[in-house]
C-alpha cells in the first residue's frame, strides 16, 4: 500500500499544512481520523472541547480503524483512532504508537427467534455461539441451546447467522469473545476486524444488522451498546469467566472495565484484551477498550496539546450526555488514573500533568 | 369508362370513383379504374399526381400512413379490396410489392427470398430451398448469387437487391406485383435488367408499374394511365396513348411541355 | 501567422483578381468555391457583385480561420486522447506495482483459490469472482427480454401520447444513484424475495432442483441480482429503442408488402436487425452491473461463499472492495489482494468489451449476416 497511503498522506498533509497556514492566529489544530464507531463520540467531544478551549481546532473524520492507526505512525494525522489494540505484528510495523483507551466498546447477541415468548430471557456461553457461527449448530431448538435455557420454548426453525460486512470494531470485540472461548473457532478463524466468516450474511454497518436482524425471522446478529438502547432490543446474557451470565448495560461493562484496570497482571500499555479475562459476578465478558493512537515523533508543541485533549477527553469527557448517549460506557477515572500517567509520561517525557485538575 | 373500351382481357383489379385522402387533403379524385390480367399497366404523370397514392392503395399500404381514408371502391377478382371482412395481411400476399428504393431485410439473401415462406408457416426446407432457386431464376439473379446465398443482402449492387427484392416478392406468389418505380435508383444496365425481368414475368403476374420515366413506360407497358393531380386524366394502350392521346394534357405531358 | 494575416490583407484588397497563392494548399475546400469564383470572374461591373464579393471577403477571412482553428482544435483532441492514454496506463501501473506482492506470492492460483483469510494470509478471488458472474448473470437474464419487449412496445405499439412520457421516465430511471436502487432493493425486493417469491420458488422447483431451493432470507444474490438488472433495464431499452427506431420505413413497408402481420413485421424483420444494437447495449449493461457496487452490497449478504442456490448470500468483487478496503491498507498483502481483485475486474471488462465489439463489428459487416436471419 506504500503508494496509496504516501499520497493519501500527502493529501492529507497539504491539506492540514493549507489549514495550518490559513488559521495562523489559532492556537492548535489537531486531526483524529479512523474508527467508525468511536466517529461519533469524537464528533460530540470535538465540539464541546472546542467550545471549552478556544483557538484550537480539532477536525474528526472517519476513515476505518486501519486509516487511523497507519497514518497516525506516519504523521498524517494527529490521532489515530482504532477499535484495535496494538497487536505484536502491528507493534512490530508501527514502534512509534502509543495506545490509548478513551472508551468502553461491547459486543451484545441479538436475535429474532420466531415464536418465542415475549420476554424470555435467553443465555448463551462461547463455545455455543461459535458452534452458531460456524453453521455447526442449524436449528433454534438444538440441544445446546435448551440445555442453557431450560425454561425456553424453543421453535424448530432455521437460524440465520448475521455478520457485519465492513471491517468494524464491533466485529474484533465479538470474535474476540469467540476466540477466547472456542478452540475450534480460535484456529480455524481467529479474532479479527474483518474475519473470514465461515457461514451467514454480512450487512454494512450495525444499523444494517439491526434492520437485517429485525427483518429476517430465525436471525442472530451482534452489536454494541448503542444499538440494543436505541432500538430497545433484547440481547443475550453471556457466560463470563466465573460462569455468570451477564447481560451487557452500562454498569456490568464498567464492571468489566473496573476489573481490568484493578488487575495487575493487566499490561500498562493496554496491548491486551479484557475480553473473557475478568472476575467477577457482574462483569460483562465481551467488551474492551476504544483506543487513540498517537505516535511518540509528533512535534512537542502538539504534543502538549494532544496530552489536554485525551486528559479532557478521560474526564470530562466520560459524562454520560457524551459516552452513553453515542453507545460507549464511561471509563472508570480513578483506577485508569496511575496507569494513564505512565503512558502520558512515555508520549511526552518530562513533563508531568497533574492528572485530577485536568480539563 | 370509356376509356376503358378498346382493352382487352379479364379485369383483375377495378376502381370505382375511388377517392384518397390524407387527412384533409384530397390525393385522388374518382377514379375509374381497370388493371387487366396478365398485362402490363405503367402509371404515369407528374410528381404528387396521385399515381404512387393509387398504387399503394390497391395492396392497402397507405393503411399505415395516419390519417388516410378513401371513398368509392377498390375491387381484385370482384371482391371488395376495402370490405370489412378482408384481412389486409392476405390481402398483400395476393397483391405484392415492390419498391423505389432496393430494401433487402438485413439477412442472408437465400432468407430475404425465403421470408416470406417463413412467415406463412412452410416448415419443409427442401421446398423452401425450391422456391428459393425458383424465384431466384425468375428474377435473372440466380446464377449471380447461387454461389452466396448465405451472404448479406446487403452486399449486393442497388441493381442485385433491387432483383432480390422481385424475387423475394415472387417466392410468395402473388396475382398482382405492384412496381413503384422500381427503377429509379439504379443505373441504366440494371434499369434494362429490370424491364427485361418484367416481360418475362408478364406471362405469369399481372403487373403495374409507376413510373417517372416515359420512355420505360413506352418501351414495358401494355396499356398507360396518365394521372394529373390526383384525377386519372386518360387510360389506354400504350401505344395510343403514346402516339394518338385522347386528351391534349396527355400529349402535353408526354411530349414534355409541362411535368 | 504573419503569413496568415498577409493573405488576408492580399484577399481584402485585391479580391478577384486571383487566387492568392498560399490559398492554394486549401483546395480541399474547393467544391464551395466555383459559383462564387465564376461570379468574381465575370464580374466587371462591381456594384453588382457587391454582395458577392462581401461574401467572398467574409469567407476568405473564415478560410484563415478555419485553418488555424482546425489545428487548435485538432491539437486541444490529440491532447485528449493522450490524457485518456496516459491515465489508463497510470491505473493500470499503479495497480500493477500495487497488487504485486499479491501477484507474486499466488500467482494464478490466486484465481481459483476460494479462501480468503486476513488472518492468516491466504487470499484467493474464486468467491468474489462467481459471485459478480452470479449477480451479473442475473441482473442481465432479467433485464433483455423486458428491456427489449419495452423498447419494441415504445417503438411500434404504445399509443404516440404514451412514447414521450414512458422514453422520459426511461431516462430518468437510468440516472437515479444506485444507492436509491439500494434503498429500494431492501425495503420492497428483499421482503417480496423473502415473503413471497422465494418461499415459492423453494416449494415449486426447489423440490427438484437445489438451484432454487434454499431460506428464503430475502438478501442474496437474487435480490442483488434484480435490483441490478432494474438499473440496467433502462441502459439495454434505450439503445435498442433507438436502433429500432432507425430501421428505415422501407424495410417495414417490404416486411407487410409480403404479407407480414404486424407481429411478424416486429419478430422476423425489426428484431434480426437491431441484434447488433442490442449486442452493445447488453455490453454496456454488462459493464454497469460488473461494476454495480452500492445496490449490491446493500443486498447481497455479503458473505464469501460460493452459492449453490439462487437464494443464497454472495458477495462481489466491488462490495468487497467497498467493504474492506479502508481496514485492508493496514497489511501489504491484504491491500494487494484486493487490488488485484480490482485489476481482475478491470481485465474483465475490458476482455468483454472487446468481444462485444469485434463481434458486432462481424454483425454489421454482414459476415454473420445469415446466422441472424436463422438461415
Amino acid at each position: 500500500m506504500k503508494f496509496v497511503t504516501r499520497y493519501a498522506g500527502a493529501a492529507a498533509l497539504a491539506g492540514l499544512v493549507a489549514m495550518a497556514g490559513v488559521g495562523q492566529a489559532q492556537a492548535a489544530d489537531m486531526s483524529i481520523s479512523g474508527s467508525s464507531m468511536l466517529f461519533p463520540l469524537e464528533q460530540v467531544w470535538s465540539q464541546a472541547y472546542m467550545k471549552s478551549h478556544p483557538g484550537t481546532h480539532i477536525s474528526v473524520a472517519s476513515t476505518g480503524s486501519g486509516f487511523g492507526i497507519s497514518n497516525a505512525a506516519n504523521g498524517n494525522i494527529t490521532i489515530g483512532a482504532s477499535d484495535a489494540y496494538l497487536t505484536r505484528d502491528l507493534k512490530k510495523r508501527y514502534p512509534s504508537l502509543v495506545s490509548i483507551p478513551v472508551a468502553f466498546e461491547d459486543t451484545q447477541v441479538i436475535y429474532n427467534i420466531p415464536g418465542l415468548a415475549k420476554g424470555t430471557a435467553l443465555r448463551i456461553d462461547g463455545p455455543t455461539l461459535a458452534r452458531i457461527y460456524m453453521g455447526k449448530i442449524r436449528f433454534w431448538d438444538d440441544k445446546g441451546l435448551r440445555d442453557l435455557n431450560p425454561d425456553a420454548t424453543f421453535p424448530h426453525s432455521r437460524i440465520k447467522v448475521i455478520h457485519r460486512a465492513d471491517a468494524s470494531g464491533t466485529t474484533f470485540v465479538f470474535t474476540d469473545y469467540l476466540a477466547q472461548t472456542s478452540k475450534a473457532w480460535n484456529d480455524e478463524i481467529g479474532r479479527d476486524l474483518s474475519p473470514a466468516w465461515p457461514i451467514g450474511s454480512g450487512y454494512n454497518g450495525s444499523d444494517a444488522v439491526v434492520a437485517a436482524v429485525l427483518a429476517t425471522p430465525g436471525a442472530i446478529g451482534y452489536v454494541g451498546l448503542g444499538w440494543i438502547n436505541e432500538y430497545h432490543l433484547d440481547s443475550m446474557a453471556l457466560k463470563n469467566r466465573d460462569g455468570y451470565f451477564v447481560k451487557g448495560s452500562v454498569d456490568t461493562i464498567r464492571a468489566a472495565g473496573k476489573a481490568a484496570l484493578h488487575d495487575p497482571t493487566f499490561p500498562d500499555d493496554f496491548n491486551q484484551s479484557m475480553v473473557w479475562k475478568l472476575h467477577g459476578k457482574d462483569v460483562y465478558p465481551d467488551a474492551n477498550f476504544e483506543f487513540w493512537m498517537v505516535s511518540t515523533a509528533l512535534p512537542g508543541s502538539t504534543m502538549k496539546e494532544v496530552k489536554k485533549l485525551i486528559i479532557w477527553s478521560l474526564t470530562k469527557g466520560q459524562n454520560e450526555k457524551y459516552t452513553v448517549k453515542t453507545g460507549f460506557a464511561p471509563l472508570p477515572f480513578t483506577p485508569l488514573k496511575s496507569r494513564l500517567n505512565k503512558i502520558l509520561n512515555h508520549i511526552l517525557p518530562g513533563n508531568t500533568v497533574n492528572i485530577e485538575s485536568g480539563g | 369508362m370509356e376509356q376503358s373500351a378498346p382493352m382487352s382481357g379479364t379485369l383483375k383489379i377495378e376502381t370505382k370513383d375511388f377517392s384518397a385522402f390524407y387527412g384533409k387533403t384530397q390525393a385522388l379524385k374518382n377514379v375509374n379504374f381497370a388493371i387487366r390480367e396478365k398485362k402490363i399497366t405503367a402509371m404515369i404523370g407528374p410528381s404528387g399526381c396521385g399515381k404512387s397514392t393509387f398504387l399503394r392503395s390497391l395492396n392497402r399500404m397507405n393503411d399505415f400512413i395516419h390519417g388516410f381514408r378513401m371513398e368509392g371502391a377498390a375491387l381484385l377478382d370482384g371482391q371488395e379490396i376495402y370490405g370489412a371482412s378482408v384481412n389486409p395481411v392476405l390481402l398483400r400476399q395476393r397483391v405484392g410489392m415492390v419498391f423505389q428504393k432496393p430494401n433487402p431485410f438485413q439477412m442472408s439473401i437465400y432468407e430475404n427470398v425465403a421470408y416470406g415462406l417463413r412467415i406463412q408457416g412452410v416448415k419443409s426446407s427442401s421446398l423452401v430451398s425450391d422456391i428459393v432457386e425458383k424465384s431466384l431464376r425468375a428474377a435473372a439473379l440466380w446464377d449471380e448469387v447461387k454461389d452466396r446465398l448465405k451472404g448479406s443482402a446487403f452486399s449486393l449492387s442497388g441493381g442485385q437487391q433491387q432483383r432480390l427484392c422481385i424475387a423475394r416478392a415472387l417466392a410468395v406468389e402473388p396475382e398482382v406485383i405492384l412496381l413503384d418505380e422500381p427503377a429509379s435508383a439504379l443505373d441504366p444496365i440494371s434499369t434494362a435488367r429490370i424491364e427485361e425481368l418484367m416481360q418475362d414475368l408478364k406471362d405469369r403476374y399481372t403487373i403495374a408499374i409507376v413510373t417517372h420515366n416515359m420512355q420505360q413506360a413506352a418501351r414495358v407497358s401494355d396499356y398507360t394511365a396518365f394521372f394529373l393531380d390526383g384525377t386519372l386524366v386518360e387510360v389506354g394502350e400504350t401505344t395510343k396513348i403514346f402516339t394518338n392521346p385522347d386528351d391534349s394534357r396527355t400529349e402535353d405531358y408526354i411530349t414534355g411541355r409541362f411535368g | 501567422m504573419a503569413a496568415h494575416e498577409h493573405e488576408q490583407g492580399d484577399s481584402l484588397l485585391a479580391h478577384g483578381d486571383h487566387r492568392p497563392p498560399a490559398v492554394a494548399p486549401l483546395s480541399f475546400l474547393a467544391p464551395d468555391l466555383p459559383d462564387n469564383d465564376e461570379a468574381q470572374g465575370s464580374a466587371s461591373d462591381l456594384s453588382s457583385s457587391a454582395s458577392e464579393s462581401d461574401l467572398k471577403r467574409l469567407r476568405r477571412k473564415s478560410h484563415v480561420q478555419v485553418l488555424r482553428s482546425e489545428r487548435i482544435f485538432h491539437l486541444t483532441l490529440r491532447l485528449g486522447g493522450l490524457f485518456i492514454l496516459l491515465l489508463f496506463a497510470t491505473v493500470l501501473g499503479v495497480s500493477l506495482v500495487e497488487a504485486w506482492p499479491s501477484i507474486e506470492k499466488f500467482g494464478w492460483s490466486f484465481l481459483w483459490t476460494s479462501t480468503w483469510n486476513p488472518h492468516r494470509h491466504i487470499f484467493g478471488a474464486w468467491t468474489y469472482l462467481v459471485g459478480t458472474f452470479w449477480v451479473t448473470g442475473i441482473a442481465l437474464v432479467f433485464a433483455i427480454p423486458i428491456a427489449i419487449l419495452s423498447a419494441l412496445f415504445l417503438s411500434d405499439y404504445a399509443p404516440k401520447w404514451l412514447v414521450g412520457g414512458v422514453s422520459t421516465l426511461m431516462e430518468m430511471l437510468a440516472g437515479i444513484p444506485s444507492i436509491v436502487f439500494g434503498a429500494f432493493g431492501i425495503i420492497f425486493v428483499v421482503p417480496l424475495m423473502r415473503d413471497h417469491v422465494e418461499p415459492y420458488l423453494a416449494n415449486t422447483l426447489g423440490h427438484h432442483f437445489d438451484f432454487f431451493a434454499g431460506d428464503s432470507m430475502g438478501y442474496g444474490i437474487l435480490s442483488a441480482g434484480l435490483v441490478v438488472g432494474i438499473m440496467v433495464i433502462p441502459l439495454v431499452a434505450t439503445v435498442t429503442r433507438d436502433s429500432l427506431v432507425m430501421i428505415p420505413r422501407e424495410t417495414v413497408e417490404a416486411a407487410y408488402a409480403l404479407g407480414s402481420t404486424k407481429a411478424e413485421m416486429v419478430y422476423f424483420v425489426k428484431l434480426p436487425a437491431v441484434v447488433p444494437g442490442i449486442i452493445g447495449s447488453v455490453i454496456l449493461g454488462f459493464g454497469r452491473a460488473l461494476g454495480e457496487t452500492m445496490a449490491v452490497l446493500l443486498l447481497i449478504g455479503n458473505q464469501a461463499s460460493v452459492p449453490s442456490s439462487i437464494q443464497d448470500v454472495g458477495y462481489t468483487i466491488s462490495s468487497l472492495l467497498a467493504n474492506t478496503f479502508t481496514y485492508a491498507v493496514i497489511d501489504p498483502l491484504f491491500s494487494a489482494a484486493e487490488i488485484e481483485l480490482g485489476l481482475i475486474l478491470l481485465v474483465i471488462s475490458l476482455v468483454v468489451n472487446t468481444l462485444g465489439r469485434e463481434l458486432l463489428l462481424k454483425l454489421m459487416g454482414g459476415r454473420l449476416a445469415g446466422s441472424v436471419g436463422g438461415g
